[in-house]
C-alpha cells in the first residue's frame, strides 16, 4: 500500500509548488485533477518514441503508434468492464460525448411532441445538448426533480416515461453538489418502458470503480482529464447495438472504407465515429492515467475520497455561518457550501491567498443552484493528494475569512 | 495579508456592509441590468433622466462585496451628471480599475488592484460597463 506521501510525490506540480514554498492546496479536481508524474513522462515518450500517424502507415513507427492507440482502447474497455473495444469511441471529452450521441442517436429518433428526460442536477454539458435538440425538434425536455437533500426523486421517474420518451440522461455524481445518483435502477427503470439511459460519468470514472455491464446503461461518457489523464481526452462507451445504427458524428479522413465524388462508404465500429486524426498523444497519456489509477486501485481511491468527504463534513458543519448545500445520503468527494453572507468569489480569493485552490460560483449547473435558491457556492473537492492535515487548515482559513468578512 | 487589505480597502468594505442608495424602484423610467454569468452577480439599476441629467439612481441586486461596493460608488458619483459626464467618469474609472492607472477620486484607489486578482476583473467595472452601453445607446 502506498502512503499519501508517496502518492503526493507523484505529481510534480503539487510537490514542486510546495517544495518552493509557494503553498498550494489543491481542492478542485471536480473542475480537472493534477497530472501524475507518469502521465505527464507518456505525452514526451509519445512524441520522443512513438509519433506517427495511426491507421494508415506502412512502416514500424506508425504501426507502433497504432498498436498503442488501440491498446489503450482495450485498457479503457477493461476499465469500464465494457464487453468489447468496438464500443470506446475516442473524443475530445464528456461534452463531446454527449453531444455525438445528442446528433447521432437521438436525433434521428426525435419526432415532434416527443421527449427527452434529464435530472434536475446536470451540469450544462448534460443539459444544453438536449435543450437545445428539443427545440429544434419540437420535443419537450422533461426535468426529473431532486428533493432539498440533493438526492434524485426516484420515484417520479416511471411518471416520466412513455412511449415518447427517446432517452434518459443522468449524471452518475454531480458536480455541483457530489451526490451519487442511483444510476443502476434509473437504468432499470427507464429500460422497463423501453427507453436509453445516457449517464455522464465524469465525476465518477477517476474516483470510483465504473461498470457499464452492471449498470446496463446504454451510454456512459467521461473526460480524461478529470481522471488524472490529459485536457482534450474523454470516451464515450455505446451498447454496440446502438452504436451499430448510428450514422457518422463527423466526417473526413480515417474513417471512410471508400470515397468517390457522388457517396462514400464509412469504417466499422469504432472508426466510423473517429474522423480526421485523433489526439494520439492524448490517448496515451490516457493509457498511463489508467494504470496509475489501477496501481492504485480504484476501491482504495474511492476509500480516501469518502474519508476526506466525512472528515470534511464534519469539520465544516462545526463552522458557525457555514451551510453545505447537497446532502444526500450516497456523496461523492465533493462538498458545496455558502458562508453566511460572504459571496463565493470573495471566499474564494481569500482563500487563494492562503494557497487554498478551490472553485466559486455556479459550476455549470445554473438551474441546480436556482433550486436551492443560492446564486453560487464555493465548492471543495479532493483527489488522490489531499490529506486531512490539509482539510484541518482549509477549515481554520474559512474560520478566519468568515471574521475576515464580519 | 497585505494583498488581500489592498483590495478589500476599508472603503470597499464600508460600501459592502452598507451600501449606499441600495433600494428597487419600479417606478423609475430607466431599468437596467449588470450581469457577469460567469459569477452569477446580478444588479439592477433603476434611474430617471431629468434635464438630460442622471436622476434619482438606485441598485438591488446580489453581487461580491468588489461588485456591491463598486455599484454603491458609482450610484453616489453618476446621481446628477449629464450623459458626456457619465462617460467622461466611466473613462476615469475604467482606466483605474482596469488598466490600473492613478486616479485623483479617492474612493476609485481601492479599485486600482481589483483587475489584479485572479478571475476577479470584471467585478469592478461590471455596472459601469453595463451603464455605459445603455447610455452610449441613448445618445
Amino acid at each position: 500500500m502506498k502512503t499519501i506521501e508517496g502518492i503526493r510525490s507523484e505529481f510534480p506540480l503539487i510537490e514542486g509548488m510546495n517544495r518552493e514554498g509557494n503553498k498550494l492546496v489543491y481542492l478542485d479536481s471536480a473542475a480537472t485533477t493534477q497530472k501524475p508524474r507518469q502521465v505527464i513522462d507518456q505525452l514526451v515518450s509519445y512524441y520522443t518514441n512513438s509519433n506517427a500517424n495511426i491507421h494508415r502507415g506502412t512502416y514500424d513507427l506508425a504501426e507502433k503508434a497504432t498498436h498503442e492507440f488501440e491498446n489503450t482502447r482495450k485498457r479503457i474497455q477493461q476499465f469500464i468492464h465494457a464487453e468489447k473495444s468496438e464500443e470506446i469511441i475516442f473524443v475530445s471529452g464528456a461534452t463531446e460525448a454527449i453531444n455525438l450521441v445528442a446528433d447521432t442517436f437521438v436525433e434521428p429518433l426525435l419526432n415532434i411532441g416527443d421527449e427527452i428526460v434529464v435530472s434536475a442536477m446536470e451540469h450544462h454539458s448534460n443539459l444544453v445538448p438536449w435543450q437545445q435538440l428539443c427545440l429544434r425538434k419540437n420535443a419537450l425536455l422533461q426535468v426529473l426533480p431532486m428533493n432539498k437533500q440533493g438526492e434524485i426523486r426516484l420515484e417520479k421517474l416511471a411518471d416520466l416515461l412513455s412511449g415518447k420518451t427517446k432517452l434518459v440522461a443522468v449524471s452518475h455524481i454531480s458536480n455541483a453538489l457530489g451526490t451519487i445518483n442511483p444510476v443502476k435502477e434509473i437504468v432499470s427503470i427507464a429500460h422497463e418502458y423501453g427507453v436509453p439511459v445516457l449517464v455522464d460519468g465524469a465525476q465518477n470514472a477517476g474516483h470510483h470503480r465504473t461498470d457499464v455491464i452492471e449498470l446496463d446503461c446504454d451510454f456512459y461518457a467521461f473526460s480524461g482529464h478529470k481522471m488524472y489523464g490529459p485536457t482534450g481526452t474523454g470516451v464515450l462507451y455505446g451498447k454496440e447495438k446502438w452504436l451499430e445504427q448510428m450514422r457518422p458524428y463527423r466526417y473526413g479522413g480515417e474513417m471512410v472504407k471508400t470515397v468517390r465524388f457522388e457517396m462514400s462508404s464509412f469504417k466499422e465500429l469504432p472508426h466510423k465515429f473517429e474522423a480526421g486524426t485523433p489526439n494520439i498523444a492524448g490517448v496515451a497519456g490516457l493509457q498511463a492515467a489508467v494504470e496509475f489509477l489501477e496501481n492504485l486501485g480504484m476501491e482504495y481511491i474511492s476509500k480516501h475520497s469518502n474519508v476526506l468527504l466525512q472528515y470534511a463534513t464534519e469539520k465544516l458543519e462545526e463552522i458557525k455561518g457555514i451551510t453545505i448545500i447537497g446532502c444526500a445520503a450516497r456523496k461523492s468527494g465533493i462538498i458545496s457550501l455558502t458562508a453566511k453572507d460572504i459571496h463565493p468569489h470573495d471566499m474564494s480569493t481569500y482563500l487563494n491567498e492562503h494557497g487554498i485552490a478551490v472553485r466559486a460560483g455556479h459550476h455549470c449547473s445554473l438551474p441546480v443552484m436556482n433550486f436551492f435558491e443560492i446564486p453560487g457556492t464555493t465548492r471543495i473537492s479532493f483527489g488522490v493528494y489531499n490529506t486531512t492535515k490539509e482539510i484541518d487548515y482549509l477549515t481554520q482559513c474559512i474560520k478566519k475569512a468568515i471574521k475576515y468578512f464580519a | 495579508m497585505q494583498h488581500l487589505d489592498d483590495l478589500y480597502h476599508e472603503i470597499i468594505r464600508a460600501h459592502n456592509k452598507n451600501p449606499e442608495n441600495y433600494f428597487k424602484n419600479e417606478a423609475a423610467e430607466c431599468k437596467i441590468e449588470a450581469y457577469n454569468p460567469l459569477c452569477g452577480d446580478q444588479f439592477h439599476l433603476y434611474f430617471d433622466i431629468h434635464d438630460k441629467r442622471i436622476a434619482n439612481l438606485s441598485f438591488h441586486g446580489y453581487g461580491c462585496a468588489v461588485s456591491k461596493a463598486s455599484t454603491s460608488i458609482f450610484t453616489e458619483k453618476m446621481n446628477g451628471l449629464t450623459l458626456e459626464e457619465v462617460l467622461a467618469l466611466y473613462k476615469n474609472f475604467h482606466a483605474c480599475a482596469v488598466e490600473g492607472k492613478n486616479t485623483d477620486i479617492n474612493d476609485f484607489i481601492p479599485f486600482q488592484v481589483a483587475s489584479r486578482f485572479p478571475g476577479r476583473e470584471k467585478c469592478a467595472i461590471l455596472t459601469w460597463e453595463s451603464f455605459k452601453e445603455y447610455i452610449e445607446r441613448l445618445k
